[in-house]
């Protein structure tokens, strides 16, 4: 509690000085954070003894060097979590901010890092982690493939003929390869030396992922 | 004693078939040209055996008719032995086969067919391995050379075995086998059969259906998914113990050239356009010499001989029919069923099929429709017959439709005998070219309105082959026999009971009867009419009555160039024929059926009466 306190102050200091204000009265931070000022009053002190923050003569309260890096941190931190929940996740910007702000003081920082790559680049996303057999590989579907590749089937969503793949031997994990392909018309393949001739639809509903 | 062949399509069963039964059912390089069982017999030694040729299929859980009509063969137990057909060249798919038929626990015998195919392709197969492996005979063969197919029947008596090969299911699958069995008192195979959906005892069939939806919960894959890939385990597996592979001898690769768009589709329509005009050029001018030789040797000496007027219309009405047939059945018929013949063996009909897809979608269908289309040049029966190669009701009923239109050789021998001869190359060619429109907006139209679903096309490339001049041969013979057997003594009977009528004076009746018809809207006599209503029985027996009943083989001198041509286009849009009709109730039902003749008979007369209307 007493850290997400000191955090908003932070935050909100933070926030003040980048749109360029000098410095922040104890009156205008308490309205800020929507906090009392009394509250203020007692946790300000302590954290100028810390060295986050400095009242000025005229009573004016500015942050040090070290109160931007943290008020940055939590900035972005709040910002990535706003950006989440409202752009991907679809919550209205206000329950966006609002939620953004009680997580940001307990979300780590390697879990804020990932977010803000997931955000950047959502099918990259992950690392190699999330990469099968430690190998780099996309999923795409047959009919994205061109003549020549050699493919390795992952999963046939077709309804109907699927089982007539199956018994052709287009089954997950076989490798075949794409020995003619006229784009919009179909594509042959090679699979356990037979040529199979596919219409587009049937190739588009078979998934694959390149062999290296 | 009886045994089946059974295998993939195309790995020539009915070739093998053939050289044991010494009978000729048809051969060809495509998948699915044996439709239904053929039965023959054969003896060796003291014993008579009994062959039956299967379809070709690919596994035997699927529900298409070939599926189902050789389960039920190997589930009967009907065959003493199951003699199982693999291709060398693709021996890891022929085994997943192999292995489903192994686990009836019947006793079988093995025929690895294609080697020479196979050695070419680089591909070596440890016979003496494979058979270690299966625990079965194996009998090397190149059936197409006729190599070692004479061992087949000795080894079924001697030995033929019950196979103790065993795929290793999921465990899984294992499991549920057992607890069906603890239940219901089943075999092995029967409860794997019931969890796939082939029971045939409901109870079995409910508690199958529970097992099977756990099992797909917890793999997150059907059961046919998890088999499937257990059994192509197994026959990879096997296939890589006893394959050993070189390079190939390269060629050049013709293939690329016949399946890429430049010069594939150009290549097409060559192929296409040349057989048509060769078929038409060949056939005219055999035509006219077969004609002109009766004319002078027979019909000259026998209308100077000075007969009764009885004898003399029956005579004429006989030799007459005998010079139309025979005037049709070699120039056309038999030219049609060579070239079809070679295109069906040279492996090109699965290539026109893959450029075609495109442009077939289109028409509701994908393509493999091409197929039918191309074979209905020839002869509409076969071309129906062949429509079951597609899988869905609306691709077989849109397909029904356009073949019945496509103009087959009967059809070609009334454009070439009449529109080319007494208008002209151009205008005959122009009847095509009107067919082919109709053709197109028929497709189209369909493929919007018919219900159903539609499925891509899934079809394995035959490969190219030079086609083997006797089987060329043999099935154009086959075929053209059908048509001298079964057509011509019913042309002669028909020729005769014509005269007969004509003699009598019914047939002014009738004519008397059509005529306002005729003459209002087709614009023709109506002897014409006559003659087009014939074509009902067989199509090209619309000229020949219309010979007949004119008096003279000059059409252009009783016919104007208008009715002429009128003639020939109702003639080829006009009610298939009987035959035609008998297999499409087979294939598409009466009802279907009943449709399809009346779209041709609306058709005929439509398009009759506006080209009265244009060209009077």
């Amino acid at each position: 509690m007493q850290s997400s306190f000191r955090e908003d102050i932070l935050e909100a200091l933070y926030r003040a000085g980048s749109v360029g204000r000098s410095g922040t009265g104890m009156r205008d931070l308490a309205l800020l954070i929507d906090r009392d000022i009394d509250d203020l009053e007692k946790v300000i002190p302590e954290m100028e003894r810390e060295g986050d923050l400095v009242t000025l003569a005229d009573g004016m309260i500015m942050l040090t060097p070290r109160g931007v890096e943290t008020g940055g941190k939590i900035m972005r931190k709040h910002r990535i979590l706003e950006c989440f929940f409202s752009e991907m996740l679809g919550m209205t910007p206000e329950s966006a901010a609002v939620e953004a702000c009680t997580l940001e003081h307990k979300v780590s920082d390697e879990a804020i890092d990932r977010l803000g790559r997931y955000i950047r680049a959502p099918e990259r996303a992950g690392g190699p982690r999330g990469m099968r057999r430690g190998k780099r590989r996309r999923v795409l579907t047959l009919e994205d493939a061109s003549e020549g590749e050699d493919l390795e089937v992952s999963s046939v969503r077709c309804r109907g003929s699927g089982t007539r793949l199956h018994d052709l031997g287009i089954f997950p994990g076989t490798v075949i390869s794409v020995i003619r392909k006229i784009p919009g018309n179909g594509l042959v393949v090679r699979v356990k030396g037979s040529d199979i001739a596919l219409s587009s639809e049937i190739a588009a509903s078979i998934l694959v992922e390149r062999v290296r | 004693m009886k045994i089946g062949l059974i295998g993939n399509p195309n790995v020539g069963k009915s070739l093998i078939f053939n050289q044991l039964t010494g009978l000729g059912v048809e051969v060809s390089n495509y998948p699915g040209t044996t439709i239904d069982r053929q039965g023959g017999n054969t003896c060796f030694g003291k014993e008579r055996i009994e062959v039956t040729d299967l379809p070709g299929i690919y596994s035997l859980d699927g529900d298409s008719d070939e599926e189902q009509i050789v389960r039920s063969f190997v589930s009967s137990g009907r065959a003493d032995v199951l003699v199982v057909v693999l291709d060398a060249v693709r021996l890891e798919r022929n085994l997943y086969l192999l292995l489903q038929v192994a686990e009836y626990r019947k006793p079988m015998l093995v025929i690895l067919n294609m080697t020479d195919e196979a050695e070419k392709a680089g591909i070596l197969v440890d016979i003496a391995k494979l058979s270690t492996i299966l625990r079965l005979e194996v009998i090397p063969t190149a059936a197409i050379q006729g190599k070692n197919t004479e061992r087949i029947i000795p080894a079924t008596l001697t030995s033929a075995r019950i196979s103790t090969v065993n795929v290793l299911y999921d465990h899984h699958i294992d499991a549920a086998v057992r607890s069906l069995r603890t239940i219901h008192p089943l075999e092995w195979i029967d409860a794997v059969q019931a969890l796939l959906g082939h029971a045939r005892d409901p109870d079995v069939t409910e508690a199958a259906a529970a097992l099977s939806e756990e099992i797909e919960r917890m793999h997150r894959m059907t059961v046919e998914q998890i088999i499937a890939g257990n059994r192509h385990h197994c026959a990879e597996h096997i296939a890589r113990d006893v394959i050993t592979t070189r390079s190939p001898r390269s060629g050049p690769d013709i293939d690329r050239l016949l399946t890429t768009r430049m010069p594939g589709i150009p290549i097409l329509v060559l192929v296409l356009i040349g057989t048509l005009l060769t078929v038409f050029i060949v056939g005219s001018w055999l035509e006219e010499r077969i004609v002109a030789f009766i004319n002078l040797f027979i019909l000259q000496p026998f209308l100077s001989a000075g007969f009764p007027p009885l004898a003399e219309q029956l005579g004429v009405s006989l030799i007459l029919a005998i010079q139309a047939g025979l005037g049709i059945a070699f120039p056309f018929i038999f030219t049609f069923y060579l070239f079809v013949a070679l295109l069906e063996d040279s492996g090109y009909l699965t290539r026109a099929a893959f450029l075609a897809d495109r442009t077939l979608h289109r028409f509701g269908m994908h393509g493999q429709g091409i197929i039918p289309m191309v074979l209905g040049f020839g002869c509409n029966v076969p071309a129906i017959m062949s429509i079951k190669l597609l899988r869905t009701k609306r691709e077989r009923i849109i397909a029904s439709f356009l073949v019945t239109l496509v103009p087959c050789s009967a059809r070609t021998v009334i454009i070439a005998g009449l529109v080319a001869a007494f208008i002209g190359l151009a205008a005959a060619m122009s009847v095509y070219f009107l067919v082919l429109v109709i053709i197109i907006i028929t497709g189209l139209i369909l493929s919007r309105f018919t219900p159903g679903e539609q499925y891509g096309m899934i079809l394995e490339m035959s490969p190219l082959r030079r086609p083997a001049l006797k089987n060329v041969l043999t099935k154009s013979w086959m075929r053209i026999r059908e048509f001298l057997l079964v057509a011509m003594p019913l042309l002669i009977v028909a020729s005769i009971i014509l005269g007969l009528f004509q003699y009598s004076g019914l047939m002014a009746a009738f004519e008397e009867f059509i005529e306002p018809f005729s003459v209002i809207i087709l614009g023709l006599p109506s002897y014409a009419t006559t003659a087009l209503i014939f074509g009902i029985l067989r199509r090209e027996m619309a000229l020949e009555t219309l010979v007949i009943l004119a008096g003279t083989a000059d059409l252009g001198s009783v016919l104007t160039m208008a009715q002429i041509y009128t003639f020939a286009v109702v003639s080829v849009l006009f009610i298939p024929c009987i035959a035609t009709l008998a297999v499409l109730k087979k294939v598409i039902g009466t009802k279907m059926t009943l449709v399809v003749a009346a779209y041709t008979v609306a058709l005929g007369i439509f398009a009759g009466a506006l080209l009265n209307i244009i060209l009077s």
